[in-house]
């Protein structure tokens, strides 16, 4: 290109520029009100979007260009994720008034297959596991984590283990060092969606830092993964992965747990598939799952999915379960009170990583509060019940009091989704809002108090008052009353059958 | 905000798990389950045990047929079911693995009754499952799936196999399907195995290895046609109805005819006969062998055993192995 002496814009510069950061990503590049591709990206996104590929003719270049309005974002890039892109958001950085010459814009997000908090991505019921693999000398080791709930899990073990770990968890994108690529295809297949990472990120050393740094603790003892150096090093190149990504805030993830291979009855990949547990060959098959799964929440859903991958041999953990089944059999005012409750309840885990990761809408804390809310009589219900299981659930629900008391007097109830629609913020938290708020709503109310006044006043009872673009507010008089307009009225605009004035008042308001 | 992450969470696990058991107990209510009783003994016991998918399916009117399942380490450890293609034997035999899972997922399961010593692992093959996508041959991929259990097999371990054999012709089938029963039969875990086959001579080796029990799938058969009636029963069985089932699939007449003919031919030429006295013959053998060593021929079969590793053998290897013995011999009668 540059041979043939074209002009390179400096929009496109700055566009090659950040693509180069990102070659393995699409870049949606926002230009204005548009989040446009260009080059390959372009060719792909037409495909998987079905939106219009054109041509941008910019200096001669004949360069591939598709696009989207950005306020479709979130119907367009659940597609491509899905598809499974690597998404890269580039955002402009500054408010183009404010600059001369080309906005500074940077990636502000990274969306992978096993990184979304998108809601369009997800599926409330099933969790969404991004997981990474350490091939140690006898050992691989394994960590899984799902972002949106901020769990984070990890285990070693020997091929087959990992296998079944795999098979159970079912993770969207798996992170693998480079130079194992061959090694885990034979392993594990084709199937798949991969991400390959650098070797250097698979270091003892540097997991272990990572880790702490991310916990904010000296050693990983307590929790209980210290001996499982293999495990740490693929929960090490998971963290890295997510600040690749430009996942920064992701205080939610506020603990490493350890899948405790003996705690867990054993089936394999073939057995998973075969008894049809969650997953099927066959698109129309009806799997266990889809049989027994009457959970309410999402967060129930996710968990029932967990259960089922990981069956219990503890007998004396089970017959607790049971207990605790049949007790809801016998008592069902009981259970009908719980699941009424139960219903109020939105995605707990999914609304507090968002306000974590401080993608939450004025909308969602509401709903989070609510949820918390019914969480009040659930806890006082359980806590009474005389079964043991259950009132160690019920004591270990919080009241979270301070938390509710604090969303409630700051948001309103009917918050929006969008914050720039406004009333968001209840009133009585800042004052100068408030003030700006009287002014703005109380305006009509005004208007229509002097209306009052004036037709009294004047026996004009056809008096209009509205605004134009030219001479603002104004009152409107039929040419019947003219005759009663007082003198201090001036006259602005004479119609057919009506004449306009202002007066003083209205024009300072 | 920030601060209340933690217990935020730690509410959402709370109210996950209370949502789990209203579920199960929800469940419990609509398909009719009861409590499983779990204990430490290695005897599972089904009562009237229902596959609580099957059960959903069915079409108005219907009801599932319900079925007992006992299995233990000391008197019935392997069961092998019998009976023709589409009488529900695989039904069977998942349904045996649901009701375990089910119940230590910590459900109520479905069921008259179920007492379940705890179940540590569950292996589930099917013989031929294909994978073509793969590139491996059907044969290669069922064994390298029996293969694995063989080797991680343990006391407290439920085995379903499921027409394990098939994909190889009838008498590899056969010698296959016979060698891993007596493997898990003589094997110390002595792990609880359901075997479902359609090949009814595996009834025959109930006579030499005592923990193993026939029962079959009950058929009523009319005149011209089979009634599945899905109930397992005591004892084995001697007719696969393969042929009542392709003509239930709609085969044309004539096939169906002609199939007819040649299965009364093979039954008169007592085909089955052969291969039960030719399996038996293999038992002989290999009994006599250690008495007789003065045979050339028995004397190369000695060494080669002497030389084997068993320690690093695989049972396919073993499987192997044995076939080549058995070819030794067989040119041996040449």
């Amino acid at each position: 290109m540059a041979k043939t002496a074209q002009k390179v814009t400096p929009l496109m510069k700055q566009y090659n520029a950040i693509k180069g950061k990102y070659p393995d990503a699409m870049l949606l590049f926002r230009i204005g009100d548009f989040y446009e591709t260009f080059g390959e990206d372009a060719i792909k996104a037409a495909q998987v979007l079905g939106i219009t590929l054109t041509h941008r003719n910019n200096g001669g270049s004949k360069l591939e260009l598709a696009g989207f309005p950005h306020h479709s974002v979130n119907t367009y890039l659940p597609k491509l994720v899905k598809a499974g892109f690597r998404v890269a958001i580039c955002d402009q950085l500054e408010d183009p008034k404010l600059t001369k010459g080309i906005v500074k814009r940077g990636v502000t997000e990274l969306i992978t297959p096993g990184v979304s908090l998108n809601d369009e991505v997800l599926h409330s019921k099933t969790n969404n596991f991004l997981c990474s693999l350490h091939f140690g000398k006898t050992l691989i080791g394994i960590s899984f984590l799902d972002v949106s709930t901020g769990e984070f899990l990890t285990a070693q073990g020997n091929q087959e283990y990992i296998d079944k770990l795999l098979q159970n968890f079912g993770p969207s994108e798996i992170l693998v060092p480079k130079n194992k690529k061959q090694l885990f295809t034979d392993y594990f297949g084709a199937d798949f969606h991969t991400f390959y990472l650098e070797d250097w990120v698979f270091k003892a050393d540097y997991a272990t830092e990572t880790l702490n740094n991310h916990f904010k603790t000296q050693s990983l003892k307590g929790f209980g993964i210290e001996h499982l150096q293999e495990g740490i090093i693929a929960s090490g190149a998971i963290l890295y992965y997510l600040s690749e990504t430009q996942h920064h805030k992701l205080e939610h993830i506020t603990a490493i747990n350890r899948i405790a291979e003996n705690d867990y009855v054993w089936m394999d990949r073939f057995t998973v598939r075969n008894l049809e547990l969650y997953g099927s060959q066959h698109a129309q098959a009806v799997t266990l799952l889809d049989v027994i799964d009457k959970t309410i929440s999402p967060m129930g859903g996710r968990l029932m999915k967990r259960w089922l991958a990981l069956p219990l041999k503890n007998a004396t953990k089970i017959r607790e379960r049971h207990q605790v089944v049949s007790y809801l059999l016998e008592d069902r005012i009981f259970f009908d009170k719980i699941t009424n409750h139960l219903k109020q309840i939105g995605d707990l885990e999914r609304l507090i990583s968002k306000v974590a990761t401080q993608k939450v809408s004025p909308r969602e804390v509401i709903q989070l509060k609510n949820s918390l809310e019914a969480i009040i009589p659930i806890k006082s219900l359980t806590s009474a019940c005389n079964n043991e299981a259950l009132k160690v659930i019920g004591d270990n629900l919080q009241g979270c009091d301070l938390l509710r008391e604090k969303i409630k007097a700051t948001l309103n109830e009917d918050a929006p989704v969008n914050i720039n629609k406004g009333n968001a913020i209840a009133t009585g938290v800042h004052e100068a809002l408030d003030e700006y708020r009287s002014l703005a709503f109380s305006g009509k109310d005004y208007l229509a108090k002097m209306l009052a006044r004036e037709t009294e006043a004047t026996g004009i009872t056809s008096l209009k008052i509205a605004s134009n673009n030219v001479f603002g507010y104004y009152i409107e008089v039929r040419n019947t009353h003219k005759d009663k307009v007082p003198e201090n009225w001036i006259r602005k605009q004479t119609l057919v059958n009506a004449e306009r004035y202002i007066t003083e008042e209205l024009k300072e308001y | 905000m920030t601060k209340y992450i933690k217990s935020v969470q730690q509410n959402a696990n709370g109210i996950a798990q209370l949502d789990c058991l209203c579920s199960f107990s929800e469940l419990a209510k609509i398909n009719n389950y009861v409590q499983p009783i779990i204990d430490g003994s290695y005897a599972l016991d089904i009562k009237n045990g229902r596959h609580p998918v099957i059960e959903k399916q069915l079409p108005l009117g219907e009801t599932y047929i319900a079925n007992d399942v006992y299995l233990d380490r000391s008197t019935q450890q392997i069961i092998m079911i019998t009976g023709p293609n589409m009488s529900g034997k695989s039904a069977i035999l998942r349904q045996t693995a649901l009701i375990v899972l089910l119940a230590q997922m910590g459900s109520f399961v479905p069921a008259e009754s179920a007492k379940i010593g705890l179940v540590d692992k569950i292996f589930t093959r099917v013989g031929a499952s294909d994978n073509i996508s793969m590139g491996e041959s059907t044969f290669m991929v069922e064994m390298n799936e029996t293969a694995s259990i063989l080797n991680n097999v343990s006391d407290r371990s439920l085995i379903l196999l499921d027409e394990i054999g098939r994909g190889t012709s009838t008498y590899d089938g056969i010698s296959i399907a016979w060698a891993i029963s007596e493997y898990l039969h003589e094997h110390p875990t002595k792990a609880k195995t359901l075997f479902a086959t359609h090949y009814h001579e595996l009834n025959d080796m109930t006579d030499s290895f005592k923990r193993i029990k026939n029962f079959n799938v009950s058929v009523k058969e009319t005149k011209n046609n089979v009634l599945f009636l899905r109930k397992l029963v005591a004892g084995g069985s001697h007719h696969s109805f393969g042929i009542h089932v392709a003509k239930m699939a709609g085969m044309p007449q004539m096939v169906i005819r002609k199939a007819n003919k040649i299965l009364k031919r093979m039954e008169k030429s007592n085909a089955t006969e052969d291969i039960k006295d030719n399996l038996d013959a293999v038992q002989n053998e290999m009994q006599l062998s250690i008495f007789n060593l003065d045979d050339p021929i028995l004397t190369d079969i000695k060494d080669e055993i002497l030389s084997t590793d068993i320690d690093t053998l695989t049972p396919i290897e073993a499987l192997m192995k044995l076939n080549e013995i058995k070819r030794m011999l067989l040119g041996s009668k040449k």
